[in-house]
């Protein structure tokens, strides 16, 4: 029988055991833990590359994670436990919260030996760059575009957009379609006040960015103003979704309002076509933004997709650079990934995938391709603080004057304002 | 003689410290969980309060500097007061009247009265879960049940309550009332035990049913109102799913559901300020510590203890 004194030998040594242990058991070197957040799609398409990585990398074992809407607070909390996946997924909003606070591990040295570039496209691993060191790795680009309903377009008997309208022509056209739609709670397009990356595209026409190279806003009170001008007048013309809608989107696919059935054009991303139209009957067509002036820049860039970083304390840096390495450039993975985060920037794999592509996906292709022309530069990288101003800044000063609680003028001094204490 | 004085003095001692070893043994599972879980992460929050602290960095010594920020500087920390105690000062008096209420009614002998109490008590057993806020969601939308029934019954066009910032912190405060389950179960023990030869006495003498109410049931079930008031002042304070759950995270619109945690939870790990959140968690803690204070200080006056 167990005595008294067995028992609470037992106790404190489980106790202790229990207390010092660090390391889970099964955790072997050549385990990889990798992180990202998305779609049921996305996991089922990232666990395909897991598996084709470890069937060409012996012994090697990557255990996938997908968070959902902890995903940020989870990714925090782990890297400030010294417990972080080796990899893990980032979004360009946010990636210079994270590079600029030293999460990942520098990867220069990798790229070009272990991370191939022969085959990339030329200048893309800038998308990973904070402040001159490669913190991570662009996974896909996409692009600012305008998605619309075919249908709904020609019905109202109107021509949906294209390189030729400007922000007016626009404002006409989305006053008249809401007109032409005929029916109570659905207007032409959401109030993209809110949007950044909206409002980024106004700023690269005017010649001006969202945010410069050091690290600050890159416009002033008159740009802002503008824009947010445009937005009241429009939304009180009814060319665009009242305050009440808009204010329940929380800029996500699923609550747009062209997704809620509350508009018929959305502001988005070219690589969210797929995603647009799995929740739509109709054909969902892809254009450009307006414009500022007819033949001026069209404000449209490459944009990463998402990105993946390795944690800064990784056991196996050369593993995780082998894993995106493998991710990147190997064709069969590139075909598994198909187009869910945006178009491949290996231009090899790009070609693989195309014959592979669906007739929605092929539209999304198309678009990144068709405007290669008048495709500026890639801007400078999203400062640290950025992903601050998406959580609480653009939405709620565009809610405030969408409500009525500020003019436009206030509204472009409170977001210049706002954005200067966080930016410093 | 001394020597063996001092033997029968030392063996008890050792004995005991042995039953006592034993018995921390067993208290351990919960000492450990204690210590590490509870009171050392407490210690380091207060010490990361004098910080400034961003995830990767090591936290560097700031002093008072974070709580002088909260009480002079910050305009999201007065939206998240405000939106806190609008909705502690609501949901708790209408909970305890709702709760109260039903209890009452329950107490009457009702045929049936076990499956109206788990009905009444089925809210508070689903309540915490995301899936009510979601369907709260649901409920309060431009076209949701409650904007259906306004339609149909009076013809009027109500609002998008959640998506209105004037209107969607009462859509949270309602949810809480709805969840007036814990505290009528407690107010349902409570009448209980108050002696029915006082209602019989009282009824004897002529008192109404609402003067036997106002005179008997209340005074009588105060301990049972101020333990309930205590403990659902506490929870309102701590609350964070529904607002959490409805706005996103975002405690939109336009900051109209940023309760007081949800605002904590935004600046640790949306925006990196760990030592910032842990400051406006310890004025929490003491904010809660002096609603508590004054709740005990104030029971003296009002509070009825039989014995």
């Amino acid at each position: 029988m167990l005595s008294r004194r067995k028992l609470l030998q037992g106790t404190v040594a489980l106790g202790a055991a229990s207390a010092l242990t660090g390391l889970p058991a099964w955790a072997q070197e050549t385990d990889m833990r990798l992180f990202w957040f998305g779609s049921p799609t996305r996991a089922e398409r990232t666990l395909a590359v897991a598996k084709l990585f470890e069937g060409a990398t012996p012994g090697v074992k990557i255990l996938g994670e997908v968070g959902g809407n902890d995903y940020w607070s989870k990714l925090t909390t782990m890297l400030a436990g010294g417990n972080a996946p080796d990899v893990f997924q980032l979004e360009p909003g946010r990636f210079a919260d994270y590079a600029g606070r030293g999460a990942m591990l520098p990867l220069d040295d990798y790229l070009g030996s272990v991370i191939r570039t022969d085959r990339m496209m030329p200048d893309v691993m800038k998308l990973g760059q904070v402040n001159g060191v490669t913190s991570g790795v662009p996974l896909s680009i996409n692009a600012f575009a305008l998605l619309y309903d075919t249908v709904a377009f020609k019905e109202a008997g109107l021509t949906p957009p294209d390189r030729t309208t400007t922000w007016d022509d626009f404002a006409r056209l989305c006053v008249d379609l809401t007109k032409a739609i005929g029916k109570k709670g659905v207007w032409a397009v959401g109030n993209a006040a809110r949007y950044s990356h909206a409002l980024e595209a106004f700023l690269v026409q005017r010649g001006k960015r969202l945010y410069g190279e050091d690290g600050r806003i890159g416009f002033d009170v008159v740009d802002a103003t503008d824009w947010y001008g445009y937005w009241d007048s429009l939304a009180k013309n009814g060319g665009c979704v009242s305050a009440e809608v808009q204010a329940l989107d929380k800029i996500q696919i699923d609550s747009n309002p062209l997704s809620t059935g509350h508009a018929v054009m959305a502001i988005a991303f070219s690589n969210m076509l797929v995603g647009y139209q799995a929740l739509q009957q109709n054909p969902i067509g892809l254009t450009v933004l307006p414009v500022a002036d007819k033949g001026g820049p069209s404000g449209l860039f490459y944009k990463a997709g998402q990105q993946f970083g390795v944690a800064h304390n990784t056991r196996n840096p050369e593993l995780a650079a082998r894993f995106l390495d493998f991710f990147l450039n190997d064709v069969e993975a590139g075909k598994a990934l198909g187009l869910e985060r945006g178009v491949p920037i290996n231009l090899d794999v790009r070609a693989a995938v195309k014959p592979t592509l669906n007739e929605v996906e092929l539209r999304s292709y198309d678009y990144i391709a068709a405007i290669a022309d008048i495709s500026g530069d890639y801007p400078p990288q999203v400062p640290v603080g950025a992903s601050e101003l998406e959580e609480r800044v653009y939405r709620t000063i565009a809610d405030q004057l969408a409500f009525g609680q500020i003019t436009p003028a206030e509204a472009g001094q409170a977001l210049v304002d706002q954005a200067n204490a966080i930016l410093g | 003689m001394a020597v063996d004085e001092t033997l029968h003095y030392r063996a008890p001692v050792w004995s005991r410290l042995r039953g006592q070893l034993a018995g921390y043994g067993f208290l351990s599972p919960w000492l450990i969980g204690f210590f590490a879980l509870t009171f050392g992460p407490a210690v380091s929050s207060l010490y990361l309060s004098l910080t400034d602290y961003s995830l990767m960095s090591s936290p560097r010594w700031v002093g008072a500097g974070n709580y002088v920020q909260i009480a002079q500087v910050d305009p999201r920390f007065r939206a998240a007061m405000n939106v806190t105690f609008t909705y502690v000062l609501l949901s708790v008096p209408l909970k305890l009247i709702f709760a109260l209420a039903i209890a009452v009614l329950l107490n009457k002998g009702l045929k049936g009265l076990n499956w109206f109490r788990a009905i009444f008590y089925l809210p508070s057993l689903i309540g915490g879960p995301v899936a009510i806020a979601v369907l709260w969601r649901q409920v309060f939308a431009s076209d949701g049940i409650i904007n259906q029934v306004l339609m149909s019954v009076f013809g009027y066009e109500g609002p998008s309550w959640i998506a209105n910032p004037d209107t969607a912190i009462y859509t949270l405060v309602a949810l809480a009332v709805w969840q007036f389950g814990s505290s009528m179960i407690i107010f349902l023990a409570g009448l209980r035990q108050i002696p029915q030869d006082m209602y019989e006495a009282a009824s004897i003498d002529g008192a109404s049913r609402t003067r036997q109410f106002f005179k008997i049931t209340l005074p009588l079930l105060t301990p049972v109102i101020f333990f309930n008031a205590v403990i659902l002042t506490i929870d309102a304070f701590k609350a964070f799913t529904p607002a959490f759950v409805i706005s996103d995270g975002s405690g939109g619109p336009i900051d109209s559901t940023l309760f007081y945690t949800l605002y904590l939870y935004q600046e640790a790990f949306m925006n990196f300020r760990f030592g910032y959140a842990s400051a406006l968690a310890w004025v929490l803690v003491a904010i809660i510590a002096g609603f508590t204070a004054l709740s005990f200080f104030s029971a003296k006056y009002w509070v009825h203890y039989d014995d």
